[in-house]
């Protein structure tokens, strides 16, 4: 039954540029990168509970990755990706060490000061990030597929890749949740102390949740680049790690597919109030109060909630 | 060092800042059955524990489990060399449901916390083991409940059952009967009893509950005002005036 609805959805997601102008496409290509990366962040936010304020930084890594390899003439897909992927992943490995030492309100301040620093260093490293104007993409890459060539600037082809990759990225974080590990981590935010006794290694465990929730969110970060054609020091900002804090919070931080509903609700919103507007996060302001205060579960996990006391 | 003694604990004494605890307590637990370890109110029972299980590191003193010297470690490591506790206050995964709380600590006892990509509903053997932990307990019926659904009674069992995944060579309980109703009471002293019976592991009990202490124990330490007041069977321990003395003047439970 799952896999069946699953299937639907992503059939569907498949569908959507067929109904859609390119503008359309364009924010829908937005909500699928986004939606990711607060569904990275949310692997330590809603499954393990531990609250990161410097995603940013990490998302920030892959893209720069990727802008400098495109620069230096790397073209492969994959290669970007995997570089992204790994180079985030290293970095979350050299802070994360120090992140990880204590949880709560702590963990979210040594992350938003490493966040800090890392936005620092892509700001003033002039000469290899190329300052506030960051590096934009001289050439955008393009997927090669039965003998053709796609280039990513047609929102069409970007949208399917970035749909592809998410979808491969997001299979990957279902599984690790649903493993041992994935047990392992909500033991984490149920009861660290409980799981110490249990024989855990609190500190190793955190970590190790850390590392791959950094590296998942490079992955995002190196499809932001190409959506963008650019990597530029504000991806790395601290009011863009409050992005993934918000769109899981609205969406719902304990279902899995809540932090990229959240994404939705994020742009779908955005692009409705500017039409009337240029003050919308007052309105995202109005949005968010009353589902933390009244339905802290959020959209999705409130929606649920629903369905289940029905079927009781 | 004498092969039987499981535990052993040499010179321990522990101050917070200026505060001593106590110091210079020197025990030993024997293999196999239950050994209770009393006192009154603030005796340091429960700081006792908590540096044997590794909650953090006594100021003085030594311990050793199965002759390895265990002082300094932390709890996990401690867990994994084969000693398990459970707490006063009950210490479970509440939002978590039954199955998964027993499932916890046997993902750390098979060493799989770090495996990935396996589903855990396809770890048959996993699966198994902690529903027959479950069975043991009596709790089978409530697998897939939340843990904060169950009663009081079969919250504190739960945390038996995490103790017990972990397939330890010794238990330490802290007081397993803490604000339960006679009939629970009852129902943990049955499942205390059924254990130490049929299981090779050593249990070390705190509780203060003299009835319970001296029904199920076979050997018993009194600690009092930080200082090892007296050690013997239940019987010596019933006719120690220094014993009496320390309750009656302590203000008793018993």
């Amino acid at each position: 039954m799952r896999k069946l609805l699953a299937s639907i959805f992503v059939g569907s997601l498949f569908l959507l540029p067929l109904l859609f102008p390119d503008y359309w496409v364009l924010i829908l290509v937005e909500i699928l990168i986004m939606g990711f990366f607060a569904m990275s962040f949310n692997l330590l936010f809603g499954y393990s509970g531990l609250l990161s304020f410097g995603h940013a930084g990490l998302f920030g890594v892959g893209a720069f990755v990727s802008a400098l390899l495109i620069e230096q003439g790397y073209s492969s897909l994959l290669v970007l990706l995997i570089a992204g992927t790994m180079g985030a992943g290293i970095v979350s490995l050299i802070i994360g060490f120090l992140c990880v030492q204590h949880d709560e309100i702590y963990f979210a301040m040594i992350t938003l000061a490493f966040g800090m620093m890392l936005f620092t260093v892509a700001h003033n490293w002039t000469s290899l990030t190329g300052g506030s104007d960051g590096l934009p993409l001289m050439k955008i890459p393009s997927i090669h597929l039965l003998g053709n060539e796609y280039s990513l600037f047609l929102p069409g082809v970007l949208y399917y890749v970035v749909l592809v990759v998410t979808s491969l990225a997001a299979l990957l974080l279902w599984r690790l949740i649903n493993s041992p590990f994935g047990l392992i981590l909500k033991g984490l935010r149920e009861n660290k102390n409980r799981l110490r006794f249990a024989g855990g290694n609190i500190k190793l465990i955190r970590l190790v949740a850390f590392i791959i929730s950094g590296a998942l969110s490079g992955i995002a970060g190196v499809l932001f680049c190409w959506f963008s054609s650019m990597a530029t020091p504000d991806f790395l900002h601290w009011s863009f790690s409050a992005k993934p804090v918000i769109m899981s919070i609205l969406g719902g931080a304990g279902v899995f597919l809540g932090p990229l509903f959240g994404a939705a609700i994020f742009f779908v919103l955005e692009q409705i109030i500017r039409q009337f507007t240029d003050n919308w996060m007052i309105f995202l302001g109005m949005v968010l109060i009353p589902i933390v205060l009244f339905s802290p579960q959020g959209v999705l996990g409130s929606f649920q909630d629903i369905l289940e006391r029905r079927k009781k | 060092m004498n092969t039987q003694a499981i535990l052993k604990v040499e010179g321990l004494g522990h101050r917070f800042g200026d505060f001593r605890v106590f110091d210079n307590i020197n025990l030993e637990v024997k293999k196999g059955g239950i050994t209770a370890l009393i006192g009154p109110n603030g005796a340091g029972k429960t700081t006792f524990y908590n540096l044997v299980s590794g909650m953090f590191k006594p100021t003085e003193g030594k311990i050793f489990f199965k002759g390895t010297d265990i002082t300094g470690l932390d709890a996990h490591q401690i867990v994994d060399l084969g000693l398990a506790r459970s707490f006063q206050i009950t210490n479970i995964f509440p939002e978590l449901t039954v199955l998964e709380n027993i499932l916890i600590p046997l993902i750390m006892h098979t060493k799989k916390a770090f495996s990935f990509l396996r589903a855990l509903k396809k770890e048959v053997h996993l699966q198994n083991k902690a529903r027959e932990v479950l069975s043991t307990l009596g709790l089978e019926e409530f697998a897939n409940k939340k843990a904060s659904e169950l009663a009081y009674g079969d919250k504190r069992l739960i945390e038996i059952g995490i103790v017990l995944a972990r397939e330890p060579e010794m238990i330490l309980l802290d007081e397993p009967t803490a604000g339960m109703n006679p009939a629970e009471t009852e129902k943990m002293i049955q499942m205390i009893n059924h254990l130490a019976s049929t299981l090779e592991t050593t249990f070390f009990i705190t509780e203060h509950d003299m009835n319970v202490v001296f029904s199920v124990s076979s050997y018993i330490y009194v600690l009092h005002q930080g200082r090892l007041l007296a050690q013997g069977t239940p019987e010596q321990i019933r006719e120690n005036d220094k014993v009496k003395e320390a309750y009656l003047g302590g203000g008793a439970h018993a």
